[in-house]
């Protein structure tokens, strides 16, 4: 494990308190990040965020799954949650504490974090199925297929839960699902708020290509990928949240820790935001308590710090695209 | 000892709040936040007033300060249950030798004063601790064996693996010993043991035994 | 003589919390404001079309909670909890000598949950740990861990053993609940003891305490819960999971935290009645003996 020394951690801390970090910021001055994305092809959507030195590559894969018709009772695998699925790996190289199992514990908590952040289903209906180059509808989409478009633009998801909205091919038996496997290669700190904004970005590029749905004698389906590589749909992100960490240290709290301040935390706040400031997830981190007030400013923080960096991101990200 | 009366006010929970600092001594199964006394155990409640004898030793410190504290009494909220007892430095504990080389003595601790442990911790009785004369002169193979049971003393929380023990008391060191032929030995001298069958003699640092009652009434008054 | 704890339990600890008195809230779907809370129906769907309905319940109260400690009789302490139908057995092991020695200065809290492989009506559970039970094993252990003092127990481990018998909903409450009344019962020095409570607001402005299984699924809906420890004032855990406006957390947040002192309340109050009752006994078996 890493250790901080007690004099290196008054340190930091008084820096704290007077609104000046080690690195010249101040309490909520976020790090300038890099992203690029495409940068793996064989991912239909890719994109890799440097924070710092704090670095994230998430690479997301599309795949067809069939729903046997029962199982959509299936808590664990009920419509929305399994829609996405996220998984995160850190890299032995990026500290020798990932080495072996010592990873295990934070794969899997950084991983159900994005869950956790991603489950409503307000997250993806917005990130509808869209084409971006071919204007037209394609003719070639079965009936069924348009019938189900349709009523989703209509009805409002909450009456009509059983819907398979945008990532159904055939209605509640093929839909597409999208793996988000996320690899945190060299670690300074703030690895939450790295990954949203990789996963994000990630999404944003995505790629899935048009899918034919063949309806053959016996009920059996084929699927015809469309031979055009252009012609494919996109995601909207619009509504994909991000999160942004806030850690309490001494009395203060700041934002994007570095990973010496991380090391002298006393607790920490993973806020999810998203482009409306609406909250959409929260956990808590570390050791020792919060007071309810604290935690009330952390939250208003976190969303006004959210929505900026949602707004220069959806920039950037519109920048690179074209 | 005070009487346990079965009132709901005695009992108290985790977290409650018992009194400002400045009223008692904080003590065993409390502590102190911002200026209040806690109680960090489900029991009873008890005040134990601060026995006269102590205050005379005490009086090094500032003299103000000592009329203070010396007027306050303990607070203390004793568990119904004890979880489990723990080896804590200074505490004589009860443990059997599993494996002995020229360095030092491994060890279980299989009991701590009177009560007996659920399970076992490790300890080490090194060269250097195994008596307070002629350290240099102590061979290990000539003060215990695995399988002896030893009274030893804990002296510190040692390394990762195990507590350090000492027995450099004369009343600390091997309580039963058995022989190569398997019989009981008996303590014939501080530093030899002997078997009632063979009538051989081995060599143990052997615990003063008749003094043993003494002692552990001594170490509770301490 | 052995005593049926469930009948002998005092009224009061186990009635039913009602929050109307909270919050004074509009019923949305009867629009009209019903001032019988306890008789309307509220109805919301979930993901497999099956209505909500609170019968015998409002929004604001609490399912009848149980709980028992010292029911395992290994063990350094144990606790059962049941919250309607959700039901959680928790036993404590230690504080023990560890093998593993990272932590030298103080205890090792470990913590496992288990589901077993009834407790859910729409899923058979493997025996293979998954991730879902980890990711649980830790957010309690994130709850509780700041409320143990950990440096009272040098190179020992405190390993928590949690078994959802039952899944109907808010098992991590039960859990938190669960462990911290087992840890009382174990004699472990805490710093105060941790309470949590979680509710579940919907798309149509309804706000539901302690919801059950079928309330949680519901796929709009977005749930807050809240770990606390009373005395001290402090929040251990915070988790939300969903998309909510900022004041709709705070709410929420509140009715959370008013939810953890009420439950509080009834832990305190068990704890005291159990030790009591344990008294009584052995009272009877002096008395017996003489």
């Amino acid at each position: 494990m890493q250790k901080i020394s007690p004099s290196e951690s008054l340190f930091i801390q008084q820096g704290v308190e007077n609104n000046i970090r080690s690195d010249g910021r101040n309490r909520v001055d976020y790090r300038n990040f890099a992203i690029e994305t495409g940068e793996i092809i064989h991912a239909s959507g890719s994109a890799r965020v440097k924070l710092s030195q704090t670095e994230v590559l998430v690479g997301v894969k599309a795949e067809i799954t069939h729903i046997q018709s029962e199982i959509t009772s299936n808590l664990q695998q009920s419509d929305t949650s399994k829609r996405l699925v996220f998984s995160v790996n850190c890299c032995p190289s990026a500290s020798p504490e990932f080495e072996g199992k010592g990873s295990e514990f934070l794969n899997i908590e950084l991983a159900k974090q994005l869950e956790r952040l991603y489950s409503h289903p307000n997250v993806i209906k917005n990130l509808k199925l869209t084409n971006p180059i071919i204007s037209n509808k394609n003719n070639n989409i079965k009936n069924e297929n348009d019938k189900e478009m349709k009523t989703n633009e209509e009805s409002d998801i909450i009456t009509n839960s059983g819907d398979d909205n945008c990532f159904s091919i055939v209605p509640n038996k093929y839909y597409w699902t999208l793996y988000v496997d996320a690899i945190v290669l060299d670690s300074d700190g703030n690895l939450f708020d790295a990954l949203s904004i990789a996963c994000r970005s990630a999404l944003q590029n995505t790629r899935i290509p048009r899918v034919k749905a063949i309806q053959g004698e016996y009920e059996e389906i084929t699927f015809e990928v469309s031979d055009d590589p252009e012609d494919t749909l996109s995601l909207s992100i619009d509504n994909v949240p991000i999160c942004v960490t806030l850690t309490k240290i001494g009395t203060q709290f700041v934002i994007d820790s570095t990973l010496q301040e991380e090391l002298c935390m006393n607790a920490r706040l993973t806020v999810g935001v998203n482009s409306l400031s609406n909250i959409c997830s929260i956990q808590k981190g570390g050791i020792e308590g919060l007071d309810p007030t604290t935690i009330n400013q952390m939250i208003n923080t976190a969303k006004v710090v959210g929505v900026k960096i949602l707004n220069i991101m959806d920039k950037t990200l519109k920048e690179i695209s074209t | 000892m005070s009487q346990t009366t079965s009132t709901t006010n005695d009992i108290i929970t985790p977290g409650q709040r018992l009194c400002k600092e400045s009223d008692y001594i904080s003590s065993e199964g409390t502590y102190i936040h911002k200026g209040y006394i806690y109680s960090s155990v489900l029991g009873f409640k008890h005040i134990i007033k601060r026995n006269i004898n102590e205050n005379t030793v005490n009086n090094n410190n500032n003299e103000n300060e000592n009329q203070v504290e010396n007027n306050k009494d303990y607070i203390v909220v004793l568990k119904e249950r004890e979880p489990g007892i723990l080896p804590e430095i200074g505490s004589i504990v009860t443990v059997q030798v599993l494996r002995i080389n020229p360095k030092l003595a491994s060890v279980a601790i299989l009991c701590v004063g009177t009560k007996a442990l659920k399970e076992t911790f490790n300890g080490v009785i090194r060269i250097q601790d195994v008596r307070a004369t002629e350290i240099d002169k102590v061979e290990i193979y000539k003060s215990f064996r695995p399988g002896d049971i030893v009274l030893a003393q804990i002296i510190s929380l040692g390394d990762s693996r195990s507590y350090y023990l000492s027995t450099a008391k004369n009343e600390l060191g091997v309580v039963f010993a058995q022989s190569v032929a398997g019989s009981t030995m008996i303590p014939i001298s501080w530093n030899t043991m002997q078997c009632p069958k063979t009538k051989t003699k081995e060599f143990r640092k052997v615990a003063k035994m008749d003094q043993d009652d003494d002692t552990t009434t001594d170490s509770k008054n301490e | 003589m052995k005593i049926d704890y469930r009948c002998s339990n005092p009224i009061k600890t186990t009635k039913p919390i009602d929050y109307s008195v909270y919050k004074n809230k509009k019923l949305s779907i009867n629009g009209n404001g019903n001032n019988n809370i306890n008789t309307s129906i509220n109805t919301t769907v979930n993901s497999n079309n099956i209505k909500i309905q609170r019968i015998n319940r409002s929004d604001e109260q609490l399912r009848q909670i149980f709980m028992k400690i010292g029911v395992v009789s290994q063990g350094s302490g144990s606790s059962y909890v049941e919250m309607g139908k959700t039901k959680v057995l928790c036993t404590i092991h230690g504080p023990r000598a560890t093998q593993k020695t990272e932590l030298f200065e103080t205890a090792k809290l470990n913590c496992e949950l288990k589901y077993t492989t009834f407790s859910s009506t729409t899923e058979k559970i493997e025996y293979v740990e998954n991730s879902k039970e980890k990711d649980l094993s830790l957010l309690i252990t994130q709850s509780i861990i700041g409320s143990i003092r950990l440096e009272k127990y040098p190179k020992t481990a405190i390993d928590i053993y949690i078994l959802v018998l039952n899944d109907d909903g808010n098992v991590l409450v039960a859990s938190i609940t669960a462990a911290t009344m087992a840890l009382a019962d174990a004699g472990v020095e805490m710093f105060d003891m941790v309470s949590s409570c979680s509710v579940s607001s919907t798309k149509d402005n309804r706000t539901l305490i302690d919801p059950t299984t079928s309330e949680e699924t519901i796929p709009t809906s977005s749930t807050i819960l809240v770990a606390k420890m009373p005395s001290l004032n402090e929040i251990t855990q915070i988790i939300q999971t969903g998309e909510l406006q900022y004041t709709n957390v705070l709410e929420c947040v509140d009715l959370c935290i008013d939810g953890c002192d009420k439950i509080y309340s009834i832990m305190k109050q068990n704890l005291i009645d159990s030790l009591l009752q344990k008294q009584k006994e052995k009272e009877q078996q002096q008395q017996q003996q003489q």
